[in-house]
């Protein structure tokens, strides 16, 4: 009986003896573990600190001043002109149009409608026909050499890209000022434009 | 060692005890000779218990000496990171844009106590750092018995890997925050620079510690705490840029020795911009000190010259001894021996209007004699032309001013000679005038229009202030002759008064030399900035139209400014507006 309890004494101490060596050795892992997560979390401060001086010196005004003017050729960036701002108020509602052939495709307004079509069909009479004018700039600004080459670079795949610029029609899809990326699939019909 | 025994044997006994009754029973001879046995067995145990004790006597002493002792390496690290650079909080533009922030560097030190052969560690250093080798300094300073010495201050990363992989023992590396201002010269006066130690000597640097005690902080120890929350300024980067790239434009053009520029928030007096050219690169701290870079928008004194008389008639307006519609003899005025003359002479009795526009120097000053001296005393006063700025920059200059009032200091002040004050003093004073007639001192730091209300003090009633709108955008307004059409920008509203004031030399006034200056606001309908532009000894431009005046390049430099920031700010253009809806008399 003695002995039972002995060993079973010496056992226990021997599981003790290994749980505590184990527990130790877990909190020495542990210890080593955080302090190596903090020298990581003190490094990755550092590299932000760092990175966040870099994106300030990079977005620096003066940078990006002299970048625009050395790649001028390309980017067409000018400085504002202020008869280039307008608030909503100042765009002219769309003036009531007779509804066109029922069997034409969706009216489509003007704006970036297809590249090569557009100058032709946009009447220049219709920059006038808005109820409040815009301010005028002494010398015509050209606003769709941008626009222009941004549509460009969309993928082209037959169908054109669709803006809307009026008010939409009840149960229309929401007005969208910027034109959609993606083209919708539209009837193979040529596209008309409704002014 | 005889008291010995004396001290160990109860302890010794008391494990050989318990046996002894036992055997002492039996018998006599017995007993003797197990005493005998017992004394032999004692002395043995004795022995061995004295050896133990002495162990680990030696034991015990060395740990206490290992535990009280201190360790030299750490002290000598302690001693370095105390002395390592301060964290400071990042500047922020108001928008968040950063101004100024910290990164890591790493500094190079020595224990030369642990420096086995400083020859060969002065050999290996010059092998990295070119400019160690055969320095004195630094050799006189690994062969001292110093715990710890800084070898060179911030190194390059390149420069450490390589000393890294020397592998010299007693040469170590220490991580310090160093200022970097991504900007570069961009702010330079307003921020200002740090010394090699993180402490701000000079701008709102210089502010930051004195304001949140940084330096009291430091000297307790705490210098490298993280995590400081960042000071967010009231500059605004865009702002700031437009206005140092068209000034330092029009130094340039203008062959200007120096040039100032001001934004200010006509409400709050936040200060969005401020440009002193030639500026400095804080990034480059040596350059701070320089003569020539001296802060002139808040630091120099200058006799502002015609800017001076929007404050005149603002004063003059606000007595309601004169009005829009009176009208003054613009002959010489004479005080003795001093004359006082138009520069452009109009040769007939000029109306206020007419006055303010064609910065009559005459005019100004009948009708500033008309008021009265005290009155103008009183209203300088108010507008903080006697005193320092109360802002957070250091850097300020006190005005100079007549201490005795006469006929002659009052007619002159009225058009900006014999009174000298800061560009910022001019800046500040003029939006008061714009816009209401509040007088608000002016901040660095970001402030709403509630708390500087609660701060300012009037000093116009608010009608006067209107016909001052008025005056300042006729003055602007293309067409009417004024002297600041070259400021206009169509569709912001911009309003703005002239000043070319000739320089003294040697005590008397050099008319080929000025200092001339553009006073702006816009958009005048409900002025919201108020632009100052200062260019000082410009030269008049080879293709120009006529002489140097502040019309043709401070004002011109003033409207660029404008066309470029008032997108920026928000500011919507408008058009339609009749050319006199702000007169109001």
């Amino acid at each position: 009986m003695m002995r039972m309890i002995n060993f079973l004494l010496i056992a226990l101490m021997l599981i003790g003896a290994g749980v505590v060596y184990d527990f130790k050795y877990e909190a020495e892992k542990a210890t080593a573990r955080v302090a190596k997560i903090n020298r990581k979390i003190e490094a990755e401060r550092d590299a932000i600190a760092t990175l966040k001086a870099e994106w300030s010196l990079l977005n620096q005004p003066r940078r990006l001043q002299e970048l625009t003017e050395k790649h001028h050729a390309y980017l067409e960036l000018d400085p504002l002109d202020p008869t280039q701002i307008g608030s909503i108020d100042d765009i002219p509602f769309k003036p009531a149009v007779p509804q066109a052939a029922p069997g034409a495709p969706t009216v489509r307004p003007n704006g970036a409608a297809p590249v090569g079509a557009q100058q032709a069909a946009l009447p220049p009479k219709s920059a006038t026909k808005g109820s409040i004018k815009l301010a005028q700039p002494e010398r015509a600004v050209e606003h769709t050499g941008s626009i222009g080459k941004f549509l460009d670079r969309l993928p082209s795949s037959g169908a054109t890209p669709k803006t809307t610029g009026s008010i939409p029609k009840s149960g229309g899809a929401p007005m969208v000022l910027a034109p959609l990326p993606t083209p919708l699939p539209k009837s193979s019909e040529p596209s008309r434009v409704n002014r | 060692m005889s008291d010995e025994p004396n001290l160990s044997s109860p302890e010794l006994d008391a494990p050989t005890a318990p046996p002894e009754p036992a055997v002492a029973v039996e018998t006599d001879s017995a007993e003797t000779r197990t005493a005998r046995q017992q004394g032999a067995s004692r002395k043995r145990l004795l022995l061995v218990g004295l050896g133990f004790a002495v162990v680990y006597a030696a034991v015990a002493m060395r740990l206490f000496s290992l535990g009280s002792a201190s360790d030299e390496h750490t002290e000598a690290l302690a001693s370095g990171q105390t002395q390592v650079s301060t964290a400071r909080p990042d500047l922020l533009d108001r928008n968040g844009e950063v101004l100024a922030t910290d990164v890591k560097s790493s500094s190079l030190y020595a224990e030369p106590r642990r420096i086995l052969d400083v020859e060969e560690a002065m050999d290996a250093l010059g092998s990295v750092i070119p400019e160690l080798r055969g320095d004195e300094g630094i050799r006189k300073k690994l062969s001292s018995k110093a715990g710890f010495v800084w070898l060179r201050r911030e190194i390059t990363p390149e420069q450490k890997r390589k000393i890294f992989r020397l592998g010299l023992p007693g040469v170590g590396f220490m991580e310090e925050s160093r200022r970097f201002y991504p900007g570069g010269p961009l702010a330079g006066h307003v921020l200002g620079t740090v010394d090699v130690d993180n402490h701000g000597i000079l701008g709102m640097e210089r502010a930051i510690d004195r304001d949140m005690g940084l330096d009291a902080l430091h000297a307790a120890g705490f210098g490298g705490e993280r995590e400081m929350k960042p000071k967010r300024l009231s500059l605004d980067i865009r702002v700031q840029h437009v206005v140092r790239d068209e000034m330092a434009e029009a130094v340039q053009k203008f062959h200007a020795v120096a040039g100032v520029g001001i934004v200010l928030d006509a409400h709050t007096l936040e200060v969005l911009a401020m440009v002193s050219l030639p500026d400095f690169d804080p990034n480059d701290r040596n350059q701070a000190f320089l003569k020539e870079h001296i802060n002139r928008a808040t630091l120099g004194v200058y006799e502002m010259g015609s800017v001076f008389k929007t404050f005149n008639s603002a004063f003059t307006l606000d007595s309601g001894k004169v009005t829009l519609n009176d009208v003054y003899d613009t002959s010489p005025l004479s005080f003795g021996s001093q004359r006082i003359t138009d520069f452009h002479a109009k040769g007939r009795p000029l109306t206020v209007p007419e006055i303010f526009i064609y910065s009559s120097n005459v005019g100004s000053a009948r009708m500033a004699l008309k008021v009265g001296t005290e009155a103008q005393r009183a209203f300088f006063e108010k507008l903080g032309f006697h005193s320092k700025l109360d802002t957070e920059l250091p850097d300020l200059g006190s005005p100079l001013y007549p201490k005795r009032n006469s006929d002659v200091s009052t007619a002159t002040m009225s058009f900006g000679h014999g009174i000298s004050v800061t560009p910022m003093h001019t800046a500040v004073a003029g939006a008061a005038v714009i816009n209401g007639g509040l007088y608000v001192e002016p901040t660095f730091y970001p402030r709403n229009r509630e708390a500087a209300e609660a701060e300012a003090h009037r000093v116009l009633k608010p009608e006067t202030s209107d016909k001052m709108r008025y005056l300042f955008r006729l003055n602007a307004t293309p067409g009417t002759g004024g002297s600041g059409s070259k400021a206009d920008v169509p569709g912001y509203r911009v309003g703005g008064k002239t000043g070319t004031a000739e320089k003294i030399e040697h005590g008397k006034y050099v008319g080929n030399k000025r200092f001339n200056s553009f006073l702006a606001a816009f958009p005048m309908d409900d002025p919201r900035y108020v632009v100052l532009t200062v260019l000082d000894e410009p030269k008049a431009e080879l293709t120009g139209e006529g002489p140097a005046t502040a019309g043709l390049n401070a004002g011109a430099a003033a409207g660029a400014i404008i066309r470029r920031i008032a997108p920026l700010l928000g500011v919507m253009p408008k058009y339609d507006l009749p050319k006199g809806t702000v007169a109001s008399n």
